[in-house]
């Protein structure tokens, strides 16, 4: 019997498989999704030239492409907005004619005489938000417009419909709103000419290692989340992982029969490679996403200064991972005295307080330049926990190697000692006290 | 392990200067205790230390100090017996996944154990009709009761083929019935292997052990075979039969008995009165019914059973 065979036993078991492989296996390609949409959303948007703009709201598909897709089925842009005027036949008043029939999303203006009604604003406003603008005395739509005598109301019926009032901002090439596009690709214009005259802006904070490239620091910012991200989920698979199998054996009387056939220590090892293969499935989802996300959106200058030093950006990693460990693992023991403690839910808040702290200080001391807030900066970065946010964004302000690996070293040094303290707590499983 | 060799071993505890902690409180010191049997049966009350002392055995909790140790004698050859090779665990409250097939769970344990998913169908299933379990099988954990819960881990233990099995109460909330049923399974089974049971219903421990072992407090109270641990903890016991057509009615003579021998353990079984207590002596007690001038009593000398045994014991420390 050894720790790989008691470990494909386990993943037979159809609620651990679903749970430990399958579910990490869907948050993977649930985040990867996201990844993808997010990030690219995002560089779009921070890298889109003015020329870019316009270029996008001259085509088929224009601006707002997403809420037409939702609100008519088709990111196009609307053709131009159809003006019906409803006719009274007897005591019924009908549309004039079978294309004029009322669907949802669609306007509807209010007048005591629809055929003679000047409704020019209003199509003028619309156009290219929705298809039709019926004119009529009572019929329904999903936005009425109305006049009385206290002015103009909308009666709008539904949150869908409200998605025309987003879309009536930059929408229509005729319409009012192509003034404000016109200004709005002119004023983009400007602004780009005028940032290339200052060039690549160098911020040189104190505390930091070398400069910071202002103008590329929000795509590296991308990287830095995205890479964050997959670390804390991780993280937060392992551990959950490692506890969710054993509070399902407690849960159901298994436990301690099995440790005992199997050994504690083949046991725990079998369970240690259920977590790595928790992990490495979250991982095969995420990874080529990620990947192909960054080989196809991220310019090189700005993979290059994400990275910058090799052995720099693996102390990161390094840095990053044991951080995070050293957050989780406190997370994990306050959890665990949870049952035992009334005060112990601390615990879990003790470790966030102390690391928006650290992260205030060394904030405020990025304000007042000299050679002690550089020290206070150093300390601050150093210290497991409290220096947390500082390392997080490291590629983007970068720290001396030096504070880097005592972060990391003494981050490793806070997990063992509290696993170490704690160990009668990792094993209450075995003394279900 | 199920052999020739297997048959007629018996199983040896071995225990120096041991400690076992929760935290700071001590569950369990034993100074030393060495003794050997087929079947040991660990009494004692709630928080004695009984289910420490098995998890402590099986290595599931580690002393904070000190060692026990257990052994497989036969024929003069005496093997150290390693918990994942040697041993099985049936716990207090049965084991099986409440979301899972009871056949499921057998074949998990089947192919922990024997690297074969349908062990249970060839070796195994001698153990599935002894314990009943063969309706069972298609049941969820959820749909079981308590007692069938452990029979499912009863039959679990019985194929792994261990040399020692140790039991957590497994009478607990049975009823007669299944205990009787599970106690005969027990019997027949310790023919081919050793047995630890930690159990409260003495009455049970009485007919199935032959070695117990008495906790009190985290310590060893006594230990031993059956009718020595019953003399050191109950004295003697006396029965008095013959008691009706007396000038004193049953209840007027339990009553003063109770008032004369006030540290004794008196009951009442039918016509007869059971004394049980230290020091107690034929002589003195003929002596006494002299004195209340009833003749004829019947009076005989008896080793007191393990419930008695108890009973008194725990009423002189209270």
């Amino acid at each position: 019997m050894n720790s790989v065979s008691v470990a494909l036993s386990l993943i037979r078991v159809p609620k651990l498989f679903v749970s430990l492989l399958l579910w990490p296996l869907i948050i993977g390609l649930i985040v990867a999704a996201m990844q993808i949409v997010l990030s690219t959303v995002f560089l779009e948007m921070v890298s889109e030239s003015p020329a870019d703009y316009h270029k996008r709201i001259t085509t088929e598909s224009g601006e707002s492409r997403y809420i037409r897709e939702i609100l008519f089925g088709s990111g196009k842009k609307l053709p131009s907005i159809l003006i019906c005027r409803w006719l009274m036949e007897g005591s019924k008043e009908l549309p004039p004619s079978s294309s004029c029939q009322v669907k949802p999303n669609e306007v509807a203006v209010r007048s005591a005489s629809p055929a003679d009604a000047d409704v020019s604003e209003f199509a003028q406003f619309f156009d290219g938000s929705t298809p039709k603008l019926h004119v009529c005395r009572s019929c329904q739509a999903d936005i009425i417009i109305e006049r009385n005598t206290t002015g103009v109301t909308s009666d709008v019926y539904g949150f869908a419909p409200l998605g025309v009032y987003v879309l009536t901002d930059g929408n229509t090439p005729s319409g009012a709103s192509s003034d404000y596009v016109t200004a709005k690709v002119a004023a983009r214009e400007k602004l780009e000419r005028l940032r290339q005259i200052s060039g690549t802006v160098f911020l040189h904070p104190p505390g930091t290692a070398h400069a910071v490239n202002v103008t590329e620091a929000s795509k590296v910012m991308v990287l830095v989340i995205n890479t964050a991200t997959l670390a804390i989920i991780t993280l937060w698979l392992s551990l959950k992982g490692h506890r969710k199998v054993l509070d399902y054996f407690a849960r159901n009387g298994a436990l301690l029969p099995l440790v005992a056939a199997c050994g504690k220590s083949t046991f725990y090892r079998s369970l240690w490679l259920i977590t790595m293969l928790r992990v490495t499935f979250f991982l095969l989802a995420v990874l080529p996403s990620t990947f192909i996300l960054f080989a196809r959106s991220i310019p090189n200058e700005t993979l290059t200064m994400f990275i910058g030093d090799p052995d720099n950006f693996v102390l990161w990693l390094l840095a990053l991972l044991a951080s995070l460990s050293s957050l989780a693992i406190i997370a994990s023991i306050a959890e665990l005295k949870h049952r035992h403690s009334m005060v112990s839910f601390l615990y879990r808040y003790t470790p966030i307080f102390l690391a928006l702290a650290g992260s205030i200080i060394w904030a405020y001391c990025i304000f007042t330049a000299g050679e002690t807030s550089a020290r206070v900066q150093q300390v601050i970065t150093s210290l497991p926990i409290v220096g947390v946010s500082p390392v997080i964004i490291s590629p983007l302000l970068p720290l001396s190697s030096t504070v880097m690996a005592a972060h990391c070293a003494l981050s490793g040094a806070l997990v063992l000692l509290m696993m170490h303290l704690n160990s009668r707590w990792f094993a209450a499983h075995l003394e279900e006290i | 392990m199920n052999d020739s060799t297997a048959l007629s071993g018996k199983t040896e505890i071995s225990a120096e200067n041991l400690r076992v902690n929760y935290g700071k409180f001590c569950a369990l010191e034993i100074d030393r205790l060495r003794l050997s049997g087929r079947i040991i049966g660990v009494i004692g009350h709630n928080g004695s230390g009984k289910s420490t002392l098995i998890k402590t055995i099986l290595q599931l909790l580690m002393p904070r100090r000190g060692s026990v140790e257990t052994f497989w004698t036969h024929a003069g050859t005496r093997t150290a017996l390693i918990p994942e090779q040697h041993m099985a665990f049936s716990p207090e409250n049965g084991a099986i996944f409440e979301d899972m097939p009871v056949e499921s769970y057998i074949k998990l344990w089947c192919r922990i154990k024997h690297n074969n998913g349908n062990f249970y169908k060839q070796a195994g299933s001698p153990y599935l009709e002894k314990l009943n379990l063969t309706p069972l099988l298609p049941k969820l954990g959820r749909e079981l009761s308590k007692g069938q819960r452990r029979r499912v881990q009863v039959a679990v233990g019985f194929m792994i083929k261990p040399r020692l099995f140790l039991f957590d109460e497994p009478f607990d909330g049975l009823d007669i019935v299944q205990s009787n049923e599970l106690t005969n399974v027990m019997l027949e089974e310790s023919n081919s292997m050793s047995m630890i049971v930690s159990s409260h219903r003495m009455e049970v421990i009485e007919r199935l052990a032959d070695i117990v072992i008495v906790l009190h407090e985290g310590q060893v109270f006594a230990s031993g075979a059956v009718d020595e641990v019953c003399r050191t903890l109950g004295g003697t016991s006396i029965l008095i039969s013959e008691t009706l057509n007396q000038p004193l009615s049953l209840e007027k003579l339990l009553d003063i008995m109770k008032r004369e021998f006030l540290s004794c353990l008196i009951n009442q079984i039918g016509n007869q009165l059971l004394i049980t207590g230290d020091g107690l002596t034929i002589e003195a007690l003929q002596e006494f019914f002299l004195r209340q001038h009833l003749q004829g009593l019947r009076i005989n000398e008896a080793r007191p059973s393990l419930v008695d045994a108890m009973r008194y014991h725990l009423n002189k420390l209270n």
